[in-house]
C-alpha cells in the first residue's frame, strides 16, 4: 500500500476528531477516554476499508490511526490559533482559574499566565507548544482508534487467502 | 508502528508527571495544561498532587495513560518471550471498564472515593489497552521475516502454534 492512500481517509477522520474536539460541550465526551480521537481513528481505518475494499491489516490500521490523531492535533492547534484573537483561551483561563482557586500555581508562573491569556509575553510559542503537545496525546490515541477500527473493518487474515487451486478437470 | 506507540505513551506519561514542575516555566506550564484540558475534565479534587502540585489530569486519566505505558512494555516482553498478550489484554480491558463503571455508580451512591481508589481501579482499563494495542501489533504476520517459512498465514499459524502459547 502507497503512503497515498493513507492520506485521504486519515485527514477526514482528523478533522471530524478535531473539530469535534473544539467544539463546546461536545467536546466534554474527550473525557472519556479521548473519545473523539478514538472515534477519529476508527473513522479513518472505515475509510481506508472503503478505499481497499477491507483488505488492509492491523498496521495500515494502526499507521492511518496515527496520521488522523495528527491532523486532529494540527486541526485543533489551527483552530486555536485562529480563534484566540476573537474567543481568547477560554479553555486555559478556565484551567488555570480552578488552579488557582486551589492556591497551586506559584505567583511568578500566575503573573506570567495573566499575560499570556491577555494575549501578551509568548503566547504563540505556548500556542505552539501546545499544538506540539496536543499531535502527541492526539498521535496516541489516534493509533488505538485505528486498531480499534482494523479489528472492525478489515476483512480477516484468513478470507484474504486467495482460493486453493481448482484440480485439473480430467480430459476427455 | 509498536515503537511508535511506544514512544508517545512514554512521552505522555512522562509529560504528565513532570508537569507540576514545571510551573518555573509558565509558556510549557500552561501548553501543557491546555493540551490536557481538551482530553480531561482536570477537576482538582479528583486530581493527584505530586510534589505540591497538580497534575494536568485526573487521578483516572493517570492510572489509564499510566497503565497503557506499562501495557505496551509488558506487550513488548511478552512477544519477546513468545507469549500471546492481546488476548490478555482485551479481558484486562473488560474486566477495567466493568470496575470503572461499578466504582462510578458506587462514587455516585455513596458520595467520593478517593483519588487513589480511582487510580487502583483505573489501571486495569490501560494495563489491558496496552496488553491489546502492543498485541495486535507485535503478533502480526510478518512474511519477509522468514521467506523459507511460505504465505503469510502459514508463518501466523505456525507462529501460534508452535511458539507462542
Amino acid at each position: 500500500m502507497t503512503q497515498k492512500s493513507y492520506l485521504k481517509p486519515a485527514l477526514l477522520g482528523g478533522v471530524v476528531a478535531g473539530v469535534l474536539s473544539w467544539i463546546p460541550g461536545v467536546n466534554l465526551l474527550n473525557c472519556l477516554c479521548c473519545m473523539w480521537i478514538i472515534v477519529g481513528g476508527v473513522l479513518a481505518a472505515y475509510f481506508l476499508g472503503e478505499q481497499t475494499q477491507r483488505q488492509f491489516t492491523t498496521g495500515d490500521g494502526a499507521i492511518v490511526g496515527l496520521l488522523s490523531g495528527v491532523f486532529a492535533g494540527l486541526v485543533g492547534g489551527l483552530i486555536n490559533m485562529v480563534t484566540f484573537p476573537f474567543l481568547g483561551m477560554k479553555g486555559m483561563a478556565e484551567a488555570f482559574e480552578r488552579l488557582r482557586q486551589v492556591g497551586q500555581m506559584p505567583p511568578e508562573a500566575q503573573a506570567i499566565i495573566e499575560k499570556l491569556l491577555a494575549g501578551g509575553g509568548a503566547i504563540f510559542v505556548t500556542l505552539l507548544v501546545f499544538m506540539l503537545l496536543g499531535i502527541i496525546i492526539d498521535a496516541l490515541f489516534g493509533t488505538i482508534g485505528g486498531l480499534i477500527g482494523s479489528m472492525m473493518f478489515a476483512q480477516k487474515q484468513e478470507r484474504l487467502q486467495p482460493p486453493p487451486p481448482m484440480p485439473p478437470s480430467p480430459s476427455v | 508502528m509498536f515503537a511508535v506507540l511506544l514512544l508517545t505513551s512514554t512521552i505522555v506519561v512522562t509529560l504528565v508527571l513532570i508537569t507540576p514542575a514545571l510551573a518555573h516555566q509558565p509558556a510549557l506550564f500552561a501548553a501543557s495544561h491546555l493540551a490536557f484540558h481538551r482530553v480531561c475534565h482536570q477537576n482538582p479534587a479528583r486530581t493527584l498532587n505530586v510534589s505540591g502540585g497538580l497534575l494536568p489530569v485526573c487521578a483516572r486519566c493517570t492510572a489509564i495513560y499510566s497503565g497503557l505505558a506499562v501495557g505496551l512494555v509488558a506487550s513488548g516482553l511478552a512477544a519477546a518471550y513468545m507469549r500471546r498478550s492481546h488476548r490478555v489484554g482485551l479481558r484486562l480491558l473488560l474486566i477495567g471498564f466493568l470496575a470503572a463503571l461499578m466504582e462510578y455508580a458506587f462514587e455516585k451512591l455513596t458520595g467520593q472515593p478517593s483519588n487513589l481508589t480511582r487510580l487502583i481501579v483505573s489501571s486495569p482499563l490501560g494495563l489491558g489497552a496496552g496488553l491489546w494495542a502492543g498485541g495486535m501489533l507485535l503478533e502480526q504476520p510478518r512474511p519477509e521475516a522468514n521467506p523459507s517459512v511460505g504465505s503469510p498465514q502459514e508463518l501466523f499459524f505456525d507462529f501460534k502454534k508452535g511458539n507462542i502459547r
